[in-house]
């Protein structure tokens, strides 16, 4: 199986998260392909896979866009699972989708049980200052108490619309790097402790 | 009328000595009642007076009055109006308009009014009076009946005035008296006074024709007078007749003499043409003896000038149009064999120096100039502004023979113009030589690209520390073109399982570019020379040469298309149809030039096709660069009907089709991929190779005008693609055909949203379309796998009621009878239904690629489709057993954790 010949190439696994129409596929696409897409249809699920530079490595990024509107809950569980990093998505100018993230936050440290995965509270639409219904404070308040960054997007204007894929990359490969350097020393270890701290919150 | 006359005469003239002269009853033009009376008067006192008078009387009873008076002198016109008319106008201050009442009487009025006139300095116009009216004799008319009265000067003054009665007057009346005084007897002796008044008589007579004879010698005498002047007239005119016979003679002789005089100026003329002409005729065919010494004895290259001025004179003297006829004189003729030797020698002279140094610059210089060429810079030569060093190597020009030969470009006009063979002649030795000299040239240059494609490959490819030195270049390829030749060609092919297009394509741009940019000067110059030195242009009048300039410059901007590569890309407008005589001519120039252009680069097309042909060794893409490079040189290319932009063209119609089999090769191998034997099918290998067969396709032709032949490939590559997913789907026989679509489709939207190559833009979202559906039909045709039974029994339920069964009645039938139902459903425990999903997700696990990461994806949607089954279920549950008291053995939460379970457990 030549055919890979990046097969070692190290893979990131995001994850979109957010209540519908706050702009998830829009960031995804303007990740991806460099364009905005001004019509609004609802996602149900949609898989990406880019080749970046990181740092001045090439890996590959997987983007899994999901849906902010589900029926249950439950469903969302088997794709947070698959996830090493998520995005969680929010528009500024929509107060519903900011108090949503909780929710979010919630469901994936269940899911992932892991206090420390990577995440950033991402609040979308940042082009429309006028419209802001979402203090930067309250945000960044939330993201405080969370202990994850806060970063404003525009997929409209591209504005920091790499920087938070990058960043959640980054966060990503040195959780690989710690757990790799935890599962040859005192790996079981480490993985017990945190599952106690989980335990006890 | 009589009467009132004599009234009037009495009661308003007489008393002012005045007396009336004719009469008219006139009305008022138009007022019948007002009449009044025109009187002409005159004056008793003062002889040639004549006044006129209007009198009226204002009722019938009363007394004349006067109204008006004017002079006679004063009325301007009479108008009579017309013959038949009553009307009489005056004109005096103004026009009196008046009609009269008897037209007899305004006769004679006027008639009367004209007589008097007559003998006024100063008289009135009379218009539109009969003129029989206006003569004095009409006064026939005018009664006589006063003219009795004889001697008195007034009467007779106007015998000729209308009216039967004449008053005496005064004067009158006292010569009368005195008459009777002398003759106191009359009265008492009549017949006394009768004898003494006809006594008087008498003597009267007498005298008067005594008188009368008195005049007769006088008479005579005129008459002798007037005979003698007679004859002294007829005297004079028999002298005159003399004179004018006399004359008559000497006009002949003058006549005689003007035409002497005329045909002798016409001889004069004649003489001095026939002179001139002679003369021009004599100059013009004369060459000079130094001329003529220089031409016998010249010798090239030393005397190349005088000769040129020598021959010039030479061509002058022969072309020089004789008169007709004159070439019949002896004289003429010696002169023209003269001159026909002299043109001998110039075109021997000239021939042979030519010839030689064609033959010498070909042999000698020419090989120098090859051989140094390659090694030596030439300062001169427009080097193309290519980036990579290595490939620069150089075409050698002629640009040293073209110098040497320049000086002789006017004696070639003259040898075309005096012997046209021997012109024919050197000029064929002339390509010839030069034929064969540029062959050389070629060979060399053509060799050269390749080497340096080769040596660059086999470093690449071998790792081979081969010697780079330029000299070795020479000798050392030839082996490696063996290996070349006999390695596969890299040809890759979008079935191939792995994408590794092999090749230089960078280094093959930049040495085709550099061999197109390298020929276009040297032919280029080339042409230019030949056309000034062979005057290929010669049958070209310089005027129309500036025409057909001007004609090209108009032209020039709208047609920039190449005529010799019509074939592909449409045949440019050819210019207004004005200048189509200019063209017509201008192509016939051309026609002639590339002729003369194919004799001088005889090899050029095959070193071209060589080359090309070789480049397919060289890059996989190899036809693509060709295509965009030469498609670009030709395009460039100020002269399109040139003979190199027509060789360019008939490589790029190569070209084309060379990237027309290149493409179809792709297509057809996308239809002849073979499905791996592999657990899972995954990304069919064209679609795998599709984005990178794109990004460099795209990175070649990028800018080129060319890239409109690469989209119409993409759609149909595309096109291909489509339908081979989809006969390949069904090929494998591990991964169901709707997992082989929707992860092919799902790659092949993903490549063209980054590619963005706008006219795929239909087939991106079709490909997004296609994807979504196999997604679907995937799902549909594996979530009931878990519960299979059960929605095989509600799927019948469903049957039944679209059949028209009523929900409530189902339970009766036998199939779908409450048992039943109970014995369906206690085979689907929570814990069966769990296995069932942990075994599907399994499977899905399973079928899908890792690449294509369409698992959650999947999963999401199975999940939710089950769910929506479950719903459906229980609501036909609830619909048509309402009273069964059954239900699933699971709830919506038992699958929801069952869910949360199974991505716990991954
Ligand atoms: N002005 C502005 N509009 C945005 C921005 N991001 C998204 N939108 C618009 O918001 C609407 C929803 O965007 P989506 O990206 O489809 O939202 P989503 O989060 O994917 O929604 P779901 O798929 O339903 O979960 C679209 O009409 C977008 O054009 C942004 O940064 N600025
Ligand atoms: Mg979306």
């Amino acid at each position: 199986m030549s055919k890979k010949p990046g097969a070692a190439q190290a893979l990131h696994k995001v994850i979109m998260v957010g209540s519908g129409g706050v702009g998830k596929s829009a960031l995804t696409l303007q990740f991806m392909y460099d364009e905005f897409v001004q019509d609004y249809e609802p996602t149900k699920a949609d898989s990406y896979r880019k080749k970046v530079v990181l740092d001045g490595e090439e890996v590959q990024i997987d983007i899994l866009d999901t849906a902010g509107q589900e029926d249950y809950a439950a469903i969302r569980d088997n794709y947070f699972r698959s996830g090493e990093g998520f995005l969680c998505v929010f528009s500024i100018t929509e107060d519903d989708s900011f108090q949503a993230t909780q929710e979010f936050r919630e469901q994936i440290l269940r899911v992932k049980n892991d206090e420390n995965i990577p995440f950033l509270l991402v609040g979308n639409k940042s082009d429309l200052q006028e419209k802001r219904k979402v203090s930067l404070a309250e945000a960044q308040g939330r993201s405080q108490q969370w202990g994850v960054p806060y970063v404003e997007t525009s997929a409209k204007t591209r504005e920091n619309v790499d920087k938070v894929f990058f960043d959640l990359m980054r966060e990503i490969r040195s959780r690989k790097i710690e757990d790799k350097a935890a599962s040859n020393g005192r790996g079981k270890d480490r993985a017990k402790r945190k599952k106690k701290k989980c335990i006890i919150l | 009328m009589a009467a009132t006359r004599h009234t009037l005469q009495r009661e308003i003239f007489t008393v002012n000595d005045e007396k009336i002269l004719s009469i008219c009853h006139v009305c008022k033009a138009y007022k019948k009642k007002k009449s009044s009376f025109l009187c002409l008067v005159s004056a008793t006192d003062t002889p040639e007076t004549f006044m006129v008078y209007q009198v009226k009387r204002n009722n019938d009873k009363s007394a004349f009055k006067k109204k008006q008076c004017w002079l006679l002198s004063d009325i301007r016109i009479i108008d009579g109006i017309n013959a038949d008319s009553m009307d009489l106008e005056l004109h005096i201050d103004k026009i009196y308009k008046w009609s009269t009442t008897n037209s007899q009487e305004r006769r004679n009025f006027i008639n009367n009014l004209y007589t008097v006139s007559c003998g006024l300095p100063q008289r009135p116009e009379f218009k539109n009076i009969p003129k029989e009216w206006l003569t004095a004799e009409s006064s026939s008319i005018v009664s006589n009946d006063n003219s009795t009265m004889g001697y008195n000067s007034d009467f007779l003054q106007s015998p000729l005035i209308a009216g039967e009665y004449q008053p005496i007057t005064n004067k009158e009346a006292t010569d009368l008296s005195s008459l009777m005084e002398n003759c106191y007897y009359a009265v008492s002796n009549a017949e006394l006074f009768m004898d003494t008044l006809s006594k008087d008589l008498s003597i009267l007579d007498g005298e008067n024709i005594q008188s009368v004879l008195a005049s007769e010698p006088q008479v005579l005498q005129l008459m002798s007078g007037i005979e003698a002047a007679i004859n002294e007239a007829s005297l004079v005119e028999a002298q005159l007749t003399v004179y004018d016979e006399a004359l008559g003679r000497i006009r002949e002789a003058m006549e005689r003499v003007g035409q002497k005089n005329h045909a002798i100026h016409i001889a004069n003329r004649n003489a001095k043409l026939l002179l001139e002409q002679l003369e021009v005729v004599i100059t013009q065919l004369t060459v000079s003896n130094e001329h003529q010494r220089i031409l016998n004895e010249a010798e090239l290259p030393g005397h190349k000038n005088e000769l040129i001025v020598a021959g010039t004179e030479l061509l002058k003297a022969i072309s020089f149009p004789l008169p007709l006829g004159l070439d019949k004189l002896s004289a003429v003729a010696e002169q023209k064999k003269r001159l026909d030797k002299l043109r001998a020698k110039f075109s021997l002279l000239v021939a042979r120096h030519l010839n030689n140094l064609f033959i010498h610059l070909g042999n000698d210089i020419g090989e120098t100039i090859a051989l140094t060429n390659t090694t030596v810079q030439q300062p001169n030569v427009i080097t193309s502004s290519s980036t990579n060093q290595k490939s620069d190597f150089k075409l050698s020009t002629h640009q040293v023979i073209q110098k040497e030969l320049e000086p002789y470009t006017e004696l070639m006009k003259l040898l075309q113009a005096l012997d046209q063979k021997a012109f024919t002649q050197l000029t064929k030795v002339y390509t010839k030589t030069m034929g064969s000299l540029y062959q050389r040239n070629f060979k060399f240059f053509f060799e050269e690209a390749k080497d340096r494609l080769i040596i660059r490959r086999l470093q690449h490819h071998q790792h081979h520390s081969h010697s780079t030195s330029k000299s070795s270049g020479n000798v050392a390829p030839k082996a490696d073109t063996e290996t070349i030749n006999s390695s596969s060609p890299p040809v890759c092919l979008l079935s191939n399982e792995v994408w590794s297009p092999q090749g230089e394509g960078a280094l093959l741009d930049s040495v085709l570019d550099n061999v197109l940019s390298q020929l276009q000067p040297v032919c280029l110059a080339e042409q230019a020379f030949c056309i000034t030195f062979l005057h290929l242009d010669s049958f070209l009048s310089a005027s129309t040469k500036v025409n057909l300039q001007v004609a090209k410059d108009e032209s020039s901007s709208c047609s920039s298309g190449n005529s010799g590569a019509d074939d592909i890309h449409g045949l440019a407008s050819p210019g207004s149809t004005n200048i189509n005589d200019l063209t017509k001519l201008e192509r016939q120039v051309n026609e002639q030039v590339r002729a003369t252009m194919a004799a001088i680069f005889p090899s050029l097309e095959t070193e071209l096709n060589n080359l090309i042909t070789f480049l397919e060794k060289i890059d996989s893409f190899w036809c693509m660069y060709v295509l965009v490079r030469l498609s670009q040189h030709v395009m460039s290319a100020q002269d399109t009907g040139s003979f190199l932009s027509m060789t360019f063209a008939s490589a790029l119609v190569q070209a084309k089709r060379a990237f027309d089999k290149f493409m179809q090769m792709q297509q057809q191998s996308v239809l002849d991929t073979k499905i791996n034997r592999r657990n899972k099918c995954g990304i069919l290998p064209y679609v795998e190779n599709f984005g990178l067969f794109a990004k460099t396709a795209e990175n070649i032709f990028k800018n080129s005008d060319r890239k409109i032949d690469l989209e119409k490939w993409y759609t149909k590559l595309i096109a291909t693609m489509f339908e081979a997913i989809i006969s390949h789907s069904t090929e494998h026989h591990k991964t169901p055909p709707e997992v082989v679509k929707m992860e092919n489709f799902h790659h092949l939207h993903d490549l063209l949203s980054q590619l963005k190559i706008s006219v795929l833009d239909h087939q991106r979202k079709e490909a997004k379309q296609k994807y979504q559906e196999a997604l679907k039909a995937y799902v549909t045709r594996y979530f009931g796998r878990p519960l299979e039974k059960l929605n095989f029994f509600f799927d019948g339920v469903q049957a039944k009621v679209g059949a028209g069964v009523k929900e409530s009645e189902i339970s009766y039938q036998m199939a779908f009878s409450r048992q039943e139902l109970r014995r369906v459903v206690k085979e689907y425990p929570a814990r069966e239904v769990k296995k069932g999903l942990e075994h599907l997700y399994r499977k899905v696990e399973k079928h899908l690629c890792e690449e294509e990461n369409l698992l959650q994806v999947v999963w999401r949607e199975m999940q939710g489709e089950f769910i929506a089954q479950y719903i459906n279920i229980e609501e036909l549950i609830q619909r048509c057993y309402p009273d069964s008291n059954v239900t699933l053995e699971f709830t919506i939460q038992n699958i929801l954790e069952f869910f949360s379970e199974i991505a716990l457990s991954h």
